[in-house]
């Protein structure tokens, strides 16, 4: 057998995971650091792309967002869908997986029913839901005029048309946190549930005692996902509502878009953008505490 | 039995609200095949279904051309994410080197920026290379999000280090048990990123909007949203529906199909 | 064939040291068993030697060469993994193959190879299954013919049979014993299992906290363990230890005062203890009779397992000291009942202070 000198497998690898992870690095570095360190940069001067106004402004754009009403506003916005979008998610998916979390044929065709909405795009979504809630011919309207009552033009009232988004973004997005509810509950064991019935525990007091508090981790992950995903709508109010009637829907994302590809003050969107990569760091990395198993 | 009757009625309740939930795409899917005087007269239920919009759609629309876009950008975009996530995973779950708990950390950091907060800088960056409007510009920025190298890396860990062992023993060098050994038992884990991907890649839809202003060069989605302007007038409406299914309807198979995978990948990615 | 040799082996995790100044030579063709308790080290020198780690310190010679730079591949080792680490996408052939396939065997050679490995081990059947279609028994052998198939100088077995049920285990350790007889190879195999370690070895290694407690033929480590961890590790049910102190010592034996009891005779020289010292007595519950009287020592039984061929007498010694005692398989002994037990004086070891073994005096 012939002896030769060991080569670098063993050795620290330190050219051989280079050559693995360039690649990717290549790209990350090109995509998400140097736009975020552009962004940061950009934010700090005033940067209009007519007239080609390019000035350092130090905090400038930052002291603005603090006068700014449409920025409050937009702010506003995004935490009221926010606060209404997460609760309703939240429950509904929470039920939907109790009452589903059964191994039967029916209820697996049922799961799939719920999760599938969640493939579409959006703009297949708003497109669908558009139809759904148009005043004049829609699915709603119909239904509302069979009950007796006249046709409401939900996405035009200003009260309502904020809800009507909660329950078109409830419909697409309902999966995700379905799945995690379902999957936390296949982690609880059986015996608990077992010794819970050896016990005579009603089903009420099964629930409260067994299965919520093991799904409390599970619940506050979910929460801070949907926080995570849903102050940053966007899609669905473009699409939707433009963010009226009379600017009550305008939300954060739509009004940094509309900042730098209507207005052209890039600068100024920039600053906003930094604003909201704070906001969802900090989300992040609760949700990265929360999701590590075991402490 | 009182049970049997609670049971079947929770059974009746829940497929009523599933049919419920269903209607609204059932009624699209409707709306897609009724012919445009039915549509002006605002029947709830035609007569006469009809494929016409759907002819009309492949023979005077650009949306084939979206299709095929959309389908070249996801296909590109998932094929390159499976090979630089299964390359970086390997190298920061396997490979020992200095500073390697420093790379995943700043990798994973990552995860923490929404494309919402740097849509806007990388479209700067992409007007002074004036790469908008290109296929480069669709695909190669979203190659960098690490979601895929988090899920390699945390799936090569969990690799019995002994499969690994008996590949050295088996004079495998380290290209070799790379692709001989980990990319296949990795398979479970590839489809289920592969799948996330191109889901993604498809319905993406804020930076294709802002980066491809030329209708030849929309994928499906944006070019859908710049039909929806039209959607009022009643001879369009079939029509625009029509597109609506089209571009959704791959997409709702491909998640009934794997659905398996996407449950896993998504409790993989809440309980990471 | 190939002879191994360990020479001051240590190494360190760490600030934490997992192998102590390991001197051993595993003879050519030997099958040497290292055993220990979990945590002992055993698996990382058997790392070592396949160059799967490397050591803080000290040489790994295979044939009289120093090996410690060379690669895991290149020593000519062969690993039977715990978990059998077969690679589920291949088939056993595959599998087997693997290792010819990267050393550019052409593909009908290594066809050949495993074809003639696979009709020694009579896995013909099993070639095209994937490891998942395989039973627990069928994944060893396969593991076990793809270690064969190499052809290696020396075969590391790491707890091969540790994932087995208990009688699958014995059928494997019958079956890895025909091949070693039939091969003549030299074998280092590691387990926690002082069964196997008795049955398999030529020579048993004992491991213990890093440190080579002792190493000889399995029945030389039961008959005169140097201390009282081998005393203790060898042997099922475990010998019985008596606390007490020397009450003399002479060339023709010694004389011990158990504990609160009587004084017993022991065939063991212990001139070079001071009198009155802390001893330990040690005797294997084999060798200690119960009986209904005229014994050494009284107690009264607490427990009784009853195993068929003999019986298991637990007794709770009016000394204060618990013990275990054998009696045949039809004993009339029953709980709650006063026994006597004895012992022959050539039957006890003694250990000193710090648990090492006094010498026995060895009937002729």
């Amino acid at each position: 057998m012939p002896v030769r000198i060991r080569r670098s497998f063993r050795a620290p690898g330190s050219l051989a995971a280079f050559l693995f992870l360039a690649p990717f690095l290549a790209f990350y570095g090109a995509f998400l650091v140097v736009p975020l360190l552009l962004g940061a940069w950009m934010s700090l001067h005033r940067w209009e792309l007519l007239g080609d106004l390019r000035a350092y402004c130090g905090s400038g754009n930052y002291l603005r967002m603090l006068r700014d009403p449409l920025f409050r506003s937009s702010l506003v916005h995004s935490a009221q869908f926010t606060l209404m979008a997460v609760p309703t998610i939240t429950a509904v998916a929470l039920f939907l997986a109790l009452v589903m979390n059964r191994p039967h044929r029916l209820y697996a065709a049922l799961r799939s029913i719920f999760f599938a909405s969640g493939a579409l795009s959006v703009t297949a979504v708003t497109l669908i839901w558009l139809m759904v809630l148009n005043p004049s011919r829609g699915l709603f309207a119909r239904f509302m005029a069979a009950l007796g009552f006249a046709p409401v033009d939900l996405l035009a009232d200003p009260r309502l048309a904020m809800p009507a988004l909660v329950v078109t973004t409830l419909w697409w997005g309902i999966g995700f946190p379905m799945v995690l509810f379902l999957a936390g509950l296949q982690q609880i064991p059986r015996e608990l549930y077992e010794a819970a019935k050896l016990d005579h525990a009603s089903p009420w007091t099964t629930f409260r005692r067994i299965t919520l508090p093991s799904l409390r981790r599970t619940i506050l992950l979910v929460l801070v996902v949907e926080v995570i995903l849903q102050f940053q709508v966007f899609g669905q109010v473009l699409l939707m509502t433009r963010g009226g009637p009379a600017n009550r829907t305008r939300v954060l994302v739509q009004y940094i878009y509309e900042t730098s590809f209507r207005d052209w003050q890039v600068g100024y969107a920039a600053s906003m953008s930094m604003l909201l990569l704070l906001v969802m760091s900090v989300a992040s990395f609760v949700q990265l505490r929360l999701s590590r198993p075991g402490d | 039995m009182a049970r049997t009757w609670a049971r079947w009625l929770s059974h009746a309740l829940l497929t009523a609200l599933a049919l419920a939930w269903m209607s609204p795409l059932l009624w699209v899917i409707l709306l897609s095949l009724t012919p445009n005087e039915a549509l002006a007269r605002g029947d709830l239920a035609p007569r006469m279904l009809t494929t016409a919009h759907y002819q009309t759609l492949l023979a005077v629309s650009q949306a084939p051309r979206w299709f095929l876009n959309s389908l070249l950008v996801a296909g590109t975009m998932t094929a390159a994410t499976l090979v630089l996530s299964s390359l970086a995973g390997y190298a920061l779950a396997r490979i020992p080197f200095r500073g390697r708990n420093g790379v995943f950390l700043f990798i994973v950091a990552g995860l923490a920026v929404p494309e919402q907060a740097i849509f806007l800088p990388l479209h700067r960056m992409f007007a002074e290379l004036e790469l908008h409007n290109t296929y480069t510009a669709l695909i190669a920025p979203r190659l960098a999000g690490p979601f895929g190298v988090f899920l390699m890396t945390q799936f090569f860990r969990a690799v019995p280090r002994e499969m690994e062992e008996a590949a050295e023993l088996d004079h495998a060098g380290r290209v070799r048990t790379f692709l001989f050994i980990m990319l296949p038992l990795a398979r479970p884990a590839l489809t289920t990123l592969g799948i996330f991907t191109f889901l993604y890649a498809w319905n993406d839809f804020l930076w294709p909007m802002v980066s491809a202003t030329d209708p030849d060069m929309y994928t499906l989605t944006v070019g859908l949203s710049s039909l929806q302007g039209n959607f009022a007038q009643s001879e369009s409406l079939g029509f625009v529906m029509a597109s609506a299914v089209v571009a959704s309807s791959p997409m709702i198979l491909v998640y009934l199909l794997f659905q398996r995978y996407i449950v896993r990948g998504m409790a993989l990615g809440g309980v990471r | 064939m190939a002879s191994v040799r360990l020479k001051g082996i240590t190494h360190r995790y760490q600030r934490t040291e997992v192998l102590r100044d390991i001197t051993l030579d595993i003879e050519d063709g030997e099958l040497m068993v290292i055993v220990g308790p979990s945590g002992c080290g055993k698996s990382t020198l058997l790392r070592i030697i396949a160059g799967l780690e490397r050591p803080s310190g000290g040489d790994v010679e295979i044939d009289g060469v120093r090996v410690n730079d060379v690669e895991p591949a290149q020593r000519g080792v062969a690993m039977v993994f715990q978990n059998f680490a077969l690679y589920p996408h291949m088939t056993a052939a595959e599998n087997m193959g693997f290792a010819l396939r990267n050393l550019g065997t052409s593909a009908r050679e290594t066809d050949a190879r495993v074809r003639e490995t696979a009709r020694l081990l009579q896995l013909e059947p099993l070639l095209d299954r994937l490891p998942g279609q395989m039973s627990g028994g069928q994944r060893q052998r396969v593991a076990i013919g793809r270690a064969l198939v190499r052809n290696p100088r020396i075969f590391l077995f790491d707890e091969p049979l540790s994932s087995l049920d208990a009688q699958l285990r014995i059928e494997m350790r019958a079956e890895i014993a025909r091949l070693h007889q039939r091969f003549g190879s030299t074998m280092v195999y590691v387990t926690h299992d002082q069964v196997e370690a008795m049955t398999l070895a030529d020579r048993i290694a004992i491991l213990n906290a890093g440190k080579l407690e002792q190493v000889g033929a399995p029945l030389d480590l039961y008959r005169s363990p140097r201390n009282l961890f081998v005393a203790r590790f060898l042997g099922a049910p475990r010998m019985n230890l008596l606390e007490g102190e020397l009450a003399s010592a002479s060339a023709a034996g010694a004389e011990v005062r158990v504990r609160g009891g009587p004084v017993l005779r022991v065939a063991a020289i212990a001139d070079r203890l001071a009198a009155n010292a802390r001893v330990t007595l040690g005797i294997r519950p084999e060798h200690l009779r119960p009986g209904p009287s005229a014994g050494d020592l009284e107690g009264q039984v607490s427990v009784v397992e009853r195993l068929g061929d003999r019986t298991l007498v637990h007794l709770d010694l009016d000394i204060g000291a618990e013990v275990l005692c054998e009696d045949r398989g039809e004993s009339p002994i029953r709980v709650g009942e006063r026994v006597h037990v004895h012992a022959p004086a050539g039957a006890f070891h003694l250990f000193d202070e710090s648990g090492i073994a006094l010498p026995r005096i060895v009937a002729a």
